[in-house]
């Protein structure tokens, strides 16, 4: 990882509220080409809004989000997913009545930063679907859409993939396979936002980690080092 | 003056608190727009008025005759249309369908059986002279409305909040899938609030003929618009909340009245579609996640479209148009052949939309009347030819698009309410009295110096060709694949690079362009008209029934609808309007039971082909 990192996405001061509820409380961070960065917390603490306030889902109440040095504050998901920002989902969100390879098309065809790419047979191969290309997405297993999910993602050739959720409910020889593949993405350049309740899981991909807790964050460090923060600590397993 | 607008606003509010209680309490259980609400409405006056005719009976007499007897209609009703409605992927947009055929039903039912002269009860039953509250003197039915419905709204409450069968009640409205988790026997407690809300109805009936002057079978769309005005202003779902609502609609009603008179009417509609826009979920409802609802993915299968191919469907166009030109030669009735020709383009044109977006345009007529008066204002005003006067009609359809398009915020029902209040709206404007000088208001227009039955044959068929093309290009383009793709799940869309809001926009606009221009060809063609026929709501039933019919997202299906359709109600000859409003209210009633994908489902339903 000889890469020079550059900070390709900058989050500063985010706040996100519903109602009264502060959802994103000031959150600040930075993510570099080539960089895989975790984020943890117990329920609700504001990790899927922080996917959904720079994915453009919604628009947050304060703060900046700047993508290679530019605003991408409040814009819709279609501009950010052409400027290179793309997701995954918790329960994958497929196009249930087209078929796989067209799932990939669709994507493919409105492109991402450096327009579409073409090789789908090869990303179909890459994550396991060539055999089912033909088959409508609505037919698939959950973990087959959680790959098409991820294709949809990838067909758009993202330089910031957020995922959120991935490893839940997949088998172990899965989990390892997924690994692998965000992994060697990483290595190609993509910066990786995970979020992620399976530790093990996120120890073999994230450089580092964010722990949030009620929108805010309270650690930012390696995966040990939050495993020995009485803060975190305290947050995960409460008041001793 | 003010006083009395103020005084007078409250008490008919008040009526319009019940007008609208017992629709608020089926939605809020069911999640279902039950869109012959107004109709039973109807039915109670006639109820009424032949109590009172009948036996002398004083409509106080009738009223808890009334309730109780729609309460005890509305119980099986449930078990007949609402429980199999419930099963189906989305209720609230196939319940919009049903209850608009079950609405057509019963208004031509009613129609056929009373005739269609107004009814009424003279007002001195209720009391004679007005009562003088302040200096301002109010006539005593009004003080009956406001007083009765203030008794049903207390027995509501209580009913809620006291009884068992409230308490479940209340916890359906709360959520669906946790109470039917919880073991609460989901299809009692909804037969219930349905028997209430049309027992409500009848009652709220029992005084329309007070209220509105007098009744007629065909008042039945416009209480349902101005019911939903009340319970969208006092939120939907909230039963307790239509109170603030009646009072809202009936003061801003009265104040209207008071210092804007000629243009009262247009109040329900634009409040409507004004609340909507501005809160779409009420004016009590949280407004925290309302950006969120614009990316749930819609539950509406999406129709996979036809399986040919191009080539077939090209063929299958030209097929069409060759007899669409040949048509004049071989058959002599001009008039029903222009009929067939405009409906072919109606039905592909709101296909466009409702097919590839999933919106339905309950108000479409209001496109093809914008057309149509766009045509006849650029010749009566600017005095074109009909050449350019058709331009003139695009344009105005496409204005009047372009205008509505924050409608397209609003999803499923509330998107086709709006946009039906909205072709209301635009009727009403039109043919406002007011406008007299440019629009000849009621009046109608004559465009009998373009007269030109030929030229107006030919360009309803060119329009029918442009609406042919637009939807083969839409199911074989990728423009079309990521319409599907939207239609699936918006936000996934987005995040493949779709602009989901322009592309939305554009076949929203296309639709409307297709109506505009058959409507102008229609003005052209038929050259004498009155505001009515080209706003008639009948032009969307029809179109839709046309749609539903064939199968929506497919080219033949709607051809196949209007052919057979169409076909059918010129084969029996069937004069009398009541009688096809019947046939074809209540084969909406079956379709959106039992075939809501259309025949062009049916092989797969039966299983003759794989998925």
């Amino acid at each position: 990882m000889a890469r020079e990192k550059t900070a390709l996405l900058r989050v500063e001061g985010l706040v996100k509220r519903f109602g009264g509820f502060r959802a994103l409380d000031r959150l600040s961070f930075q993510l570099a080409r080539g960089e895989a960065l975790g984020l943890v917390g117990p329920n609700g603490s504001g990790k899927t809004t922080c996917i959904n306030v720079i994915t453009g889902v919604y628009r947050p109440d304060g703060g900046t989000v700047l993508f290679e040095d530019r605003s991408a504050n409040g814009l819709a998901p279609h501009l950010l997913a052409r400027r290179g920002i793309n997701r995954t989902f918790q329960s994958p969100r497929p196009f249930a009545s087209l078929t796989v390879r067209e799932n990939l098309e669709v994507a493919a065809a409105h492109g991402g930063p450096d327009g579409p790419r073409s090789d789908l047979q090869a990303l179909l191969a890459w994550l396991d679907l060539d055999a089912v290309g033909e088959r409508l997405a609505a037919h698939l297993t959950s973990a087959q859409q959680k790959m098409l999910d991820l294709g949809r993602a990838l067909a758009t050739a993202p330089k910031l993939l957020l995922v959120d959720e991935l490893a839940a409910g997949l088998t172990p020889a899965e989990l390892e396979r997924v690994a692998r593949r965000l992994r060697s993405l990483v290595e190609q350049g993509v910066a990786l936002l995970v979020v992620e309740h399976l530790l093990g899981f996120l120890d073999r991909l994230a450089d580092r980690v964010i722990v949030m807790n009620a929108g805010r964050e309270i650690f930012q460090g390696t995966l040990k080092a939050a495993a020995r923060d009485p803060l975190v600590r305290e947050v995960f397993l409460g008041r001793a | 003056m003010l006083f009395y607008a103020l005084a007078a606003g409250v008490l008919f509010g008040l009526y319009f608190t019940l007008v609208g209680l017992g629709l608020n309490l089926v939605f809020g259980v069911m999640r279902i727009v039950n869109l012959a609400h107004g109709d039973f409405l109807m039915l109670g006056a006639y109820l009424a008025c032949w109590l009172f005719a009948r036996f002398g009976l004083h409509p106080l007499a009738a009223a808890p005759i009334a309730a109780l007897l729609f309460l005890v209609l509305g119980w099986p009703l449930y078990y007949l249309l609402v429980a199999r409605l419930l099963k189906s992927r989305d209720a609230e947009m196939l319940s919009l369908i049903l209850f608009f055929g079950l609405s057509q039903l019963i208004e031509a039912l009613s129609a056929i059986t009373f005739g269609a002269s107004e009814r009424s009860i003279p007002g001195s039953v209720l009391g004679r002279g007005p009562v003088v509250v302040f200096g301002a003197a109010l006539p005593y039915p009004w003080l009956f409305g406001a007083g009765l419905s203030g008794l049903s709204a207390g027995a509501v409450y209580l009913f809620l909040y006291r009884s068992r069968t409230g308490m479940l009640m209340r916890a359906v409205m709360e959520s669906r899938e946790e109470a039917l988790a919880s073991g609460i026997d989901i299809h009692r407690v909804s037969a219930a609030a349905f028997a209430i809300g049309i027992g409500l109805a009848g009652l709220a009936g029992v005084l329309a003929p007070f209220m509105l002057g007098s009744v007629t079978p065909s008042i039945g769309m416009g209480v349902n618009l101005t019911a939903f005005t009340v319970i969208v202003l006092g939120t939907l779902g909230d039963p307790l909340g239509t109170i603030l609502g009646g009072i809202i609609y009936g003061l801003s009603l009265m104040l209207m009245q008071t210092y804007l008179s000629s243009w009262a009417d247009l109040l329900p509609s634009l409040m409507l579609v004004g609340v909507l826009l501005v809160f779409p979920r009420g004016l009590l409802a949280p407004s925290g996640q309302a950006g969120a609802d614009f990316w749930q993915p819609g539950t509406l299968q999406p129709a996979r479209g036809g399986r040919g191919t191009v080539g077939r469907r090209l063929a299958l166009a030209a097929a069409l148009l060759a007899a669409v030109g040949l048509g004049p030669l071989l058959y002599s009735n001009q008039l029903l052949l222009f009929n067939f020709v405009i409906f072919l383009a109606l039905a592909q044109g709101l296909n466009l939309l409702y097919g590839f977006t999933g919106y339905l345009p309950f108000g479409y007529a209001g496109f093809f009347g914008a057309g149509a008066y766009g045509f006849a204002l650029a010749v009566m005003h600017l005095r074109l030819g009909a050449e350019l006067a058709l331009i003139c009609a695009g344009v105005a359809a496409l204005g009047l698009g372009l205008l509505l398009t924050p409608l397209l915020r609003l999803s499923g029902a509330y998107f086709a309410i709006a946009n039906l209040a909205a072709a209301q709206a635009v009727y009403q404007v039109v043919s406002n009295p007011a406008l007299e000088g440019v629009t000849r208001g009621p009046y109608g227009v004559s465009l009998s110096g373009v007269f030109a039955p030929q030229e107006s044959y030919a360009a309803a068929a060119l329009v029918l060709a442009g609406a042919l093309g637009l939807v083969i290009w839409l199911q074989s383009s990728r423009f079309g694949l990521g319409l599907r793709a939207i239609r699936d799940d918006p936000l996934s869309a987005a995040l493949a690079g779709i602009a989901v809001v322009a592309r939305r926009t554009m076949v929203w606009l296309l639709s409307a362009l297709v109506a505009g221009l058959a409507g102008a060809a229609f003005a052209w063609h038929i050259s004498v008209f009155y505001p009515e026929a080209p706003f008639d709501i009948a032009i969307t039933m029809y179109a839709i029934v046309f749609v539903l019919f064939g199968g929506s997202a497919t080219l033949g299906g709607p051809v196949l609808g209007v052919l057979v359709l169409y076909g059918l109600y010129n084969a029996i000859g069937i004069t009398t309007p009541q009688y096809s409003q019947l046939i074809y209210g209540g084969l909406v009633v079956v379709l959106a039971l039992f075939l809501p994908d259309g025949l062009a489902s049916l092989p797969q339903r039966l299983g003759l082909r794989g998925a």
